[in-house]
C-alpha cells in the first residue's frame, strides 16, 4: 500500500501533506478579512459557489504573516465539515510513497513540533508531513 | 429485516404520536367508539407487525390491549376511566419498548402485571376470557381489516420516508445551486450575453428558486407534531398534581422546519409543567379568589413574518415578582440594593437565572430551580427569544419567538471599514442616520452614548468593535445608526458607515477559528461573490459590554445606559478653570458640551452662553473666556439649566463613603473622599437658586395670563405682555383662550365681561386707587403686579 503526497513549500520549507485531504489546488482570488480574528485567519475567499477559510501556514509555523497577494496558491481541504485554503508558497509534485518509507517524527524545531507527526522520505530526502487538521485546530490556537 | 424493524420503528412512534391526543380526549368520552377504534387499531397493527418481526414481548402487550379494547368497541364491557389508565400504561410501555428497540437498551419486564391489569376489566374467568378472546380475535381479523384498508386508502396520500440525511444534502445542493447560479449570473453580466441567453438564464433562475423554495417545505412540518403530544403531557401532570386543568391548543397548523420542531420540544414540555405545577393554583385556592376551578393553559402558534411565535398563557396566579426577589437575595444571586434598583421587567427577568424559582416545594414535576435558564437557553440556540408578560394573581403569558428556518435569513449589509458585513435583519430595530435631528452622540467622560428621541443606548462603531480602520473616503460623511437587540442583551446602537442592501442570506458557519472571535454568526455568500461575514448581535452586544451576566447587566444597563438611575451616588471628579480638583454628583450632570468663545455673551452682568438662540447662565467663569474652546457640564435640576465651565473632566466615581460637611455649604455640600483624596464637592443647589424664572425650560407648565381690554395706545402689548413674559408667564390676548387661562389681567376692569371672576387681576393708571377700586394695582407697581399675579396662580392651583 502506497499514499499519495503532496509536495509544497511553507515559509521556505519543503512539506508534504497527503492527498486524502486535498481537493484541490487553486489560485485565490479577492480575499475578504476577517477582524479581530486569530491572526492565523488570513481571510475568506469564494470558491465557486462556497466560501473558504484562509489558512496563514507562514504565520503559523514563523509567527510572521505572509502578505496576501491575488494570485496566490492554497490548497483546498475539507476539515471538520469546513473548506479551508491552506496558502502555499509553491507546489512541485504529486508522490506516491509506500507506507513503509512514513516514519514517525522525532525532534522537531519547536515551530513545526505541534504540526508535523510523521516524516515521509523522498529520493533519500526527508519531508514534514503536516497535518492540516493541526494547522486549523482551534485548541491548539489557544494553548500556544 | 433491518430495514423492516426501522420500519416499524418510525411507523410505530408517528403513530403514537398522532394517538397521543386522541387518548387523553378518550379519558374524558370514554364511550368515543371513533376514539375506540383509533387505539384499537394501533394495538392491532403492532400486533400484526410484531408477530412478524419476532418482538414477543410487544406481541403480548399489544394482544392483551387488543382483547380489551375489542370488548369494549362492541359494548361488552363498559369503559371506565381505569380502563383508560390500563390501557395508557400498555400503550406506554408500548412505546417505551419501541424506543429500545432502537437504542438496543433494555427495559424492565413487568409486562405481565401490566398484562393482568387489563385483562381484569374483561368480564369473565379466564376460560371464557381464552374463548372470548379467540372469537374476538378471528371475527375481529376480517373487520379490521377492512377497517385498515379504508385507514390506508384515506390518509396515505402518497408518501414516502426520507431519511433526513439525505434532506439536509439535498437542502445544502440547493444552496450551492443557487450560489451556483448567482455565479452564473455574475459571468453573464461580465462578459456581456445575448438575448437568448438572457432569456435561457432568466428561466433556469426561476426554476431555480422553485426548486429551493419546494425543498424548503420538505423540511416544514406541521407543528402539531409537537402539540400532539401536550395533551397527554398535560394529562399526566394533572394526575400526578391532582388539579384539574383544561388545555387549549390553536395553530396546529403552522409550519415549522423540522429540526425547530425537535429543538422546541423540551422548552415547550418544560414551559407547560411549570405552569401547571406552580401556575395552576389547586382547586381550592382557585374558588377562594373566584376563578373557574379548572385551570386553563393555551397554547397557541401563530407565523408572524419569517418569525414563528408560540405563545403559552396560563390563568393561574403568575410570578410572584417580589418572592423571586427575596429567593434571588437569599441566594445571594443578587443585593437588596441591586434589586431595588432593578426595573419591573429586569426583576421579572431573574426567574432566567440559574438555580431560581418561586416554587416553595420541590415537586417531582418542577421546582427544582432548573429549568427557565435552561430553557432560555435552548431557545437562543436556535436563534429564538423568549418574553414573559406577567399579571400577578391572573396568570403568565410566554411568548417563544424563532425564525421560520435555520439556515435561510433575511440579513442587511452594512459597510465599515470599507468592508461589508452582514447582520440578521430579525434583531434590527431601527435604521436611522446620526445626522438626524433625533440623534445625539453624548459623552460622558470618555464613553460614548446614543440618545436617541430621548431614549439611551450603549453605542459603539463598528471599526472601533472590530478593530479595523475608518475608511479615508468615508469622512465627514454622514454615517448611520443601526439599532439592535439581540437575543442575549441589551438593545444597542451600532454606528456603521452605511447601509448597503437587504437580501436574503444562505448562512452556513465559518470555521471554528472565526466562530471563536464570539463576533460572528457565520459566513455568506453574496450574490456579489465576495465572501461575507455575518455579524452575531449577541456577540456584538457582549463585545461592547452591555451583556456580562443576568444581574450585572441589569446593573450596567442602569449605570451605563439609563444614566438616571446610577446617578443616584455617582459622581464627577473634574478640574476647575482655575485648577482645582471638584466634584459634583452626576445626577445633575446631562452631557458634556464643547463651546466656541462666540457663544459666550455677557448680558446683564451675568455670563451666559447661547445654544440654539436660548441664553443660559454659565458658572465657573469670571468673565469671557481666553481660549478659544471651553468645555461646558450641562446642569439639570430637570426643569433648568445652567453650564458649568471645566477645564477637563477627569473620572466617574462611587459616592459610597461618608459626605463630610463643608465649611462652606452654600458653594459645597461636602467633602467626599475620592481614592483617598478629600475632594469638595460641589452642591447642585447653590446653581440653581440663582437661576430666575426665565431660564427654566419653555416646554410646558408656564402659566397662561389673559390679558383683555387692551387700551387704544397699545401698553398691555408694548410693556405688560413681555414684563409677565420676562417673569415666566405665557401671554394671550385671544378671547379663546380665556377659559384656558390662569390668571386674566384688565386694565379698565369694570368695564371687562370677567367682572368678578377669582381670576382678574386689576390694574390701574394712577397712583392712587380711585374711589371704590382698592383691590386694584397701579400699572408700574412691578412688584404688587407680579406678587398678584402669582399669588392668583397659587390660589388657583
Amino acid at each position: 500500500m502506497s499514499k499519495l503526497f503532496l509536495i509544497a513549500e511553507i515559509a521556505d520549507t519543503s512539506i508534504a501533506i497527503c492527498s486524502e485531504v486535498i481537493e484541490s489546488v487553486v489560485t485565490v482570488g479577492d480575499v475578504v478579512e476577517v477582524p479581530r480574528c486569530d491572526p492565523v485567519i488570513a481571510g475568506l475567499f469564494a470558491l465557486r459557489s462556497r466560501v473558504l477559510t484562509l489558512i496563514d501556514c507562514q504565520y503559523r509555523v514563523t509567527g510572521q504573516r505572509k502578505t496576501v497577494h491575488q494570485k496566490g496558491l492554497a490548497v483546498v481541504a475539507s476539515i471538520g465539515g469546513h473548506n479551508f485554503g491552506l496558502m502555499v508558497d509553491r507546489v512541485s509534485d504529486v508522490v506516491s510513497v509506500a507506507e513503509e518509507a512514513i516514519i514517525p517524527a522525532t525532534k522537531l524545531d519547536r515551530k513545526w513540533r505541534e504540526l508535523v507527526k510523521e516524516l515521509i522520505e523522498i529520493e533519500g530526502k526527508l519531508h514534514m508531513v503536516v497535518d492540516p487538521e493541526r494547522l486549523v485546530a482551534i485548541e491548539a490556537r489557544l494553548a500556544a | 429485516m433491518d430495514d423492516l424493524r426501522e420500519d416499524f420503528i418510525a411507523e410505530t412512534r408517528e403513530t403514537l404520536e398522532i394517538l397521543a391526543g386522541q387518548l387523553v380526549q378518550w379519558e374524558k368520552t370514554p364511550d368515543d367508539l371513533g376514539l375506540i377504534d383509533s387505539a384499537f387499531r394501533f394495538v392491532h397493527t403492532v400486533k400484526g407487525s410484531c408477530g412478524f418481526l419476532d418482538l414477543p414481548r410487544l406481541l403480548r402487550l399489544s394482544h392483551a390491549a387488543e382483547d380489551v379494547l375489542s370488548h369494549a368497541r362492541d359494548g361488552r364491557i363498559s369503559v371506565c376511566p381505569e380502563l383508560v389508565s390500563a390501557t395508557l400504561a400498555v400503550i406506554d410501555r408500548i412505546a417505551a419498548l419501541t424506543d429500545a428497540l432502537e437504542t438496543g437498551e433494555s427495559v424492565f419486564d413487568d409486562d405481565p402485571g401490566l398484562i393482568a391489569a387489563m385483562l381484569a376489566f374483561l368480564p369473565t374467568e379466564q376460560a371464557v376470557e381464552e374463548e372470548a378472546s379467540a372469537v374476538g380475535s378471528d371475527y375481529l381479523n376480517e373487520e379490521v381489516a377492512s377497517i385498515v384498508d379504508d385507514h390506508t386508502s384515506r390518509s396515505k396520500s402518497r408518501t414516502v420516508r426520507v431519511s433526513l440525511n439525505l434532506l439536509d444534502k439535498l437542502m445544502n445542493g440547493v444552496s450551492d445551486l443557487v450560489l451556483a447560479r448567482n455565479e452564473v449570473s455574475r459571468q453573464l453580466r461580465r462578459y456581456g450575453a445575448s438575448t437568448e441567453i438572457d432569456h435561457a438564464f432568466g428561466r433556469l433562475s426561476t426554476t431555480v428558486a422553485e426548486m429551493r423554495d419546494a425543498i424548503g417545505m420538505m423540511r416544514m412540518q406541521h407543528i402539531d407534531r409537537l402539540f400532539s403530544s401536550l395533551p397527554r403531557l398535560l394529562r399526566d401532570i394533572c394526575i400526578d398534581l391532582d388539579k384539574q386543568i383544561e388545555l387549549t391548543v390553536e395553530g396546529s397548523e403552522v409550519e415549522v422546519d423540522r429540526e425547530m420542531v425537535e429543538a422546541l420540544r423540551d422548552p415547550l414540555t418544560h414551559i407547560l409543567r411549570n405552569s401547571a405545577d406552580h401556575g395552576i393554583e389547586s382547586a381550592e385556592e382557585r374558588r377562594s379568589v373566584g376563578k373557574d376551578p379548572v385551570g386553563h393553559i393555551q397554547v397557541v402558534a401563530r407565523q408572524s413574518g419569517n418569525q414563528i411565535l408560540v405563545e403559552i398563557s396560563d390563568d393561574g396566579r403568575g410570578i410572584d415578582v417580589e418572592k423571586l426577589g427575596q429567593k434571588a437575595i437569599a441566594r445571594k444571586l443578587l443585593t437588596i440594593g441591586q434589586w431595588q434598583k432593578m426595573s419591573e421587567r429586569a426583576k421579572l427577568d431573574t426567574i432566567f437565572a440559574p438555580g431560581l424559582s418561586t416554587a416553595d416545594a420541590v415537586t417531582a414535576i418542577s421546582g427544582r430551580g432548573v429549568g427557565m435558564d435552561v430553557v432560555r437557553n435552548n431557545m437562543h440556540a436556535i436563534g429564538g427569544t423568549i418574553d414573559l408578560e406577567n399579571h400577578d394573581g391572573h396568570g403568565l403569558k410566554i411568548t417563544l419567538r424563532l425564525p421560520l428556518t435555520l439556515s435561510i435569513i433575511a440579513g442587511l449589509s452594512l459597510r465599515a471599514g470599507g468592508q461589508i458585513f452582514g447582520i440578521s435583519r430579525s434583531s434590527v430595530v431601527e435604521i436611522i442616520s446620526v445626522a438626524n435631528r433625533n440623534v445625539e452622540i453624548e459623552h460622558i467622560g470618555d464613553m460614548p452614548i446614543a440618545k436617541v428621541r430621548g431614549e439611551r443606548l450603549a453605542y459603539a462603531k463598528l471599526e472601533a468593535l472590530l478593530e479595523v480602520e475608518e475608511a479615508a473616503c468615508s469622512q465627514g460623511m454622514a454615517r448611520t445608526l443601526v439599532i439592535i437587540r439581540p437575543a442575549v442583551g441589551a438593545t444597542f446602537a451600532l454606528d456603521v458607515e452605511a447601509v448597503v442592501d437587504n437580501e436574503e442570506l444562505v448562512v452556513k458557519p465559518g470555521a471554528p477559528l472565526v466562530m471563536a472571535t464570539g463576533l460572528y454568526a457565520g459566513t455568506t455568500l453574496p450574490d456579489n461573490g465576495r465572501p461575507m461575514l455575518l455579524l452575531d448581535a449577541s456577540g456584538l452586544a457582549a463585545a461592547i459590554g452591555v451583556e456580562e451576566d443576568l444581574f450585572e447587566r441589569d446593573t450596567k444597563r442602569h449605570d451605563a445606559v439609563h444614566l438616571e438611575k446610577r446617578q443616584i451616588d455617582s459622581g464627577l471628579l473634574f478640574e476647575t478653570m482655575d485648577g482645582k480638583i471638584r466634584a459634583i454628583r452626576l445626577a445633575s450632570v446631562e452631557r458634556m458640551e464643547d463651546f466656541e468663545r462666540a457663544a459666550f455673551h455677557e448680558v446683564g452682568g451675568r455670563l451666559c452662553v447661547s445654544v440654539n438662540g436660548t441664553l443660559f447662565d454659565v458658572r465657573g467663569l469670571d468673565g469671557l473666556p481666553e481660549q478659544s474652546h471651553v468645555k461646558l457640564l450641562r446642569l439639570t435640576d430637570g426643569s433648568s439649566i445652567v453650564f458649568l465651565a471645566v477645564a477637563d473632566v477627569i473620572d466617574i466615581f462611587a459616592i459610597d463613603g461618608e459626605v463630610a460637611p463643608s465649611l462652606n455649604p452654600e458653594i459645597y455640600e461636602g467633602i467626599v473622599h475620592v481614592d483617598g483624596r478629600p475632594i469638595e464637592l460641589l452642591s447642585s443647589f447653590s446653581f440653581f437658586e440663582l437661576t430666575s424664572d426665565a431660564m427654566r425650560s419653555h416646554a410646558s407648565g408656564r402659566p397662561l395670563c389673559f390679558i383683555s381690554a387692551e387700551t387704544e395706545d397699545g401698553w398691555e402689548q408694548r410693556v405688560l405682555a413681555p414684563l409677565l413674559k420676562a417673569s415666566g408667564y405665557d401671554v394671550t390676548f385671544d378671547e379663546q383662550h380665556r377659559a384656558t387661562a390662569s390668571v386674566m389681567l384688565s386694565l379698565d376692569a369694570n368695564a371687562d365681561a370677567s367682572n368678578g371672576d377669582c381670576r382678574l387681576v386689576k390694574l390701574r393708571d394712577s397712583l392712587r386707587p380711585a374711589e371704590g377700586g382698592h383691590d386694584s394695582i397701579y400699572r408700574y407697581d412691578r412688584a404688587a403686579l407680579l406678587s398678584a399675579v402669582s399669588s392668583k396662580i397659587a390660589g388657583g392651583a
